[in-house]
């Protein structure tokens, strides 16, 4: 009978898994969102 | 016959899940190029390597996947914990996925590699097990079939849903056009997957316990020297492929080649024509094609139903080049000959993978069901990792210009009619020629049927 529980593969996936979401919301927090589509703007720039 | 009972509402919980999964789905499949090139900034080039990458790690994750969920015990099951585990990272990273981060070119192209591949890690994490779980739920081989056909019905559903919602839903909280939309739109598909997710969960049972017991090895060594199966994945490629290449373009299509403000009048109803309502045509439409599949595959046997259904999908794809610029109720009509057409193919595809496990088991004496099926949506998958390149890819070619506003050149606009067309016929051709010697006829299955019934007997 195998062990009770999640396999421990589970647990590390699960850590990562965690610790990304955390680190792409506070990158996200930190860098702010984009308000207009850039390539618009650099086509602009290019253009000027 | 089996002795579990499986309640009504049960059937629906299952539903839910795949309800959820199918919404996700069709927006990765139908918008995703489109937001990373157009909205999210991204060059052409970027967007089919990025797709090509994070769809074949979507591919090979999935058997480790299976091997986790195969090994968890907990009270709640095997399986069914990863609804519950997996329904919070399913939703927080589909709203980071369409979240476009103000910052340079660079750490966008690294936030969209992190944001996809995260993506569809957790989507693996908790499609799998769902899949997987259908087995547990019941000992009873109709049930099976009934809980499959609630999880297709489902599945449909919420792929019409999300489709025919997702730009008035982009546009009513920020426009189609910029990432506020897109980001906030996701939210509210987000969310509302989340809820289907826990609602699954919890209407839902597992009721088997199983110990998986076969080798690797042995099965391995049947699949390498099975013909029919090799055969198989090419056609299932081909039909994925075709799907991915006329999914993925009509978003640009849309955009470039009909316009934003194209209304059509149905007796007393005007309504717009945009990208989402032809999808989700095509969704109702394979819908009719799924229901059609077993009476007229039962007739002309499945060899021949799927190499007749290409044929039709290449002279439909090629009148789709020759409609004129307006003649949008040809598209719409040819869209849902064409999604009956592909709604017949995909239930036969995965019949005939169950005949070539059938053909396996006869010779070789190894069912390998599992591995055949795993194998059969890893190559699906492979399907749609090179489709969504060649898209973009052939996109560029045709000198396609991704700024928001742009007007296209005649040559894009050509590229675009032709993507539309000529490649999906080519597939569709090259599909026909491959399953012409695909082995297991109907008469040759009722032989193998005939000779397993005596083994099994025994």
């Amino acid at each position: 009978m195998a062990k009770k529980g999640f396999p421990k593969a589970m647990w590390i996936a699960g850590a990562v898994l965690l610790a990304i979401i955390i680190a792409e919301a506070a990158y996200i927090l930190s860098v702010g969102l984009e308000k207009t589509a850039t390539v618009a703007e650099e086509v602009t720039l290019v253009q000027e | 016959m089996g002795k579990i009972k499986t309640p009504l509402s049960e059937k629906i919980g299952y539903g839910f899940g795949d309800m959820s999964s199918s919404m996700f789905w069709k927006i990765f499949s139908y918008y995703l190029p489109f937001f990373y090139s157009n909205i999210f900034g991204l060059r052409l080039d970027q967007v089919g390597v990025l797709l090509m990458v994070t769809r074949i790690w979507d591919a090979v994750s999935d058997p480790m996947m299976g091997v986790i969920a195969d090994r968890t015990r907990t009270k709640w099951g095997k399986y069914r914990p990863y609804l519950l585990l997996m329904a919070i990272p399913f939703a927080l990273s589909g709203v980071f996925l369409f979240t476009t981060p103000a910052a340079s070119p660079t750490m966008k192209l690294v936030w969209a590699y992190v944001s996809y591949i995260m993506m569809m890690t957790v989507y693996t994490g908790i499609n799998v097990p769902y899949g997987a779980m259908l087995g547990v739920m019941t000992d009873d081989s109709d049930t099976k079939t009934v809980l499959s056909s609630f999880r297709m019905f489902f599945a449909y559903g919420g792929s019409f849903i999300a489709l025919f919602a997702w730009e008035p839903i982009c546009n009513a909280l920020g426009g189609y056009s910029t990432p506020a939309g897109w980001q906030h739109a996701m939210i509210v598909i987000a969310s509302m997957c989340l809820v289907l997710f826990l609602l699954s969960f919890a209407m839902t049972r597992e009721k088997l316990h199983t110990e998986s017991t076969s080798s690797i090895g042995s099965d391995l060594k049947s699949l390498v020297k099975n013909a029919p199966w090799w055969i198989l994945i090419g056609a299932a490629l081909c039909s994925n492929l075709f799907n991915t290449v006329r999914g993925s373009t009509v978003a640009y299509f849309f955009n470039d080649v009909i316009g934003p403000d194209v209304h059509l009048n149905l007796g007393k109803w005007g309504f717009l024509f945009y990208a989402g309502l032809f999808l989700s045509i095509g969704e109702v439409c394979n819908m009719v094609g799924v229901a059609l599949t077993t009476p007229i595959a039962k007739v002309l046997g499945k060899k021949t139903t799927y190499m007749l259904s290409f044929v039709a999908l290449i002279v439909l794809s090629i009148a789709f080049f020759f409609v004129p610029k307006t003649g949008y109720w040809w598209m719409i009509v040819l869209q849902v000959v064409i999604s009956i057409f592909t709604g017949i193919i995909s239930p036969l595809v995965w019949s005939m993978y169950a005949d070539v496990s059938d053909f396996a088991e006869n010779r070789d004496g190894t069912a390998s069901t599992g591995l055949i099926f795993s194998s059969a949506s890893m190559a699906q998958k492979f399907g749609g990792a090179f489709g969504g390149y060649a898209v973009m890819a052939l996109l560029a070619a045709f000198g396609y210009n991704t700024a928001a506003g742009a007007v296209q050149t005649a040559e894009a606009v050509k590229g675009l009619w032709i993507l539309m067309s000529w490649v999906p016929a080519a597939v569709a051709a090259l599909a026909v020629v491959i399953v012409f010697f695909y082995p297991l006829t109907k008469k040759r299955m009722e032989k193998i049927q005939e000779e397993l019934a005596v083994k099994r007997n025994l």
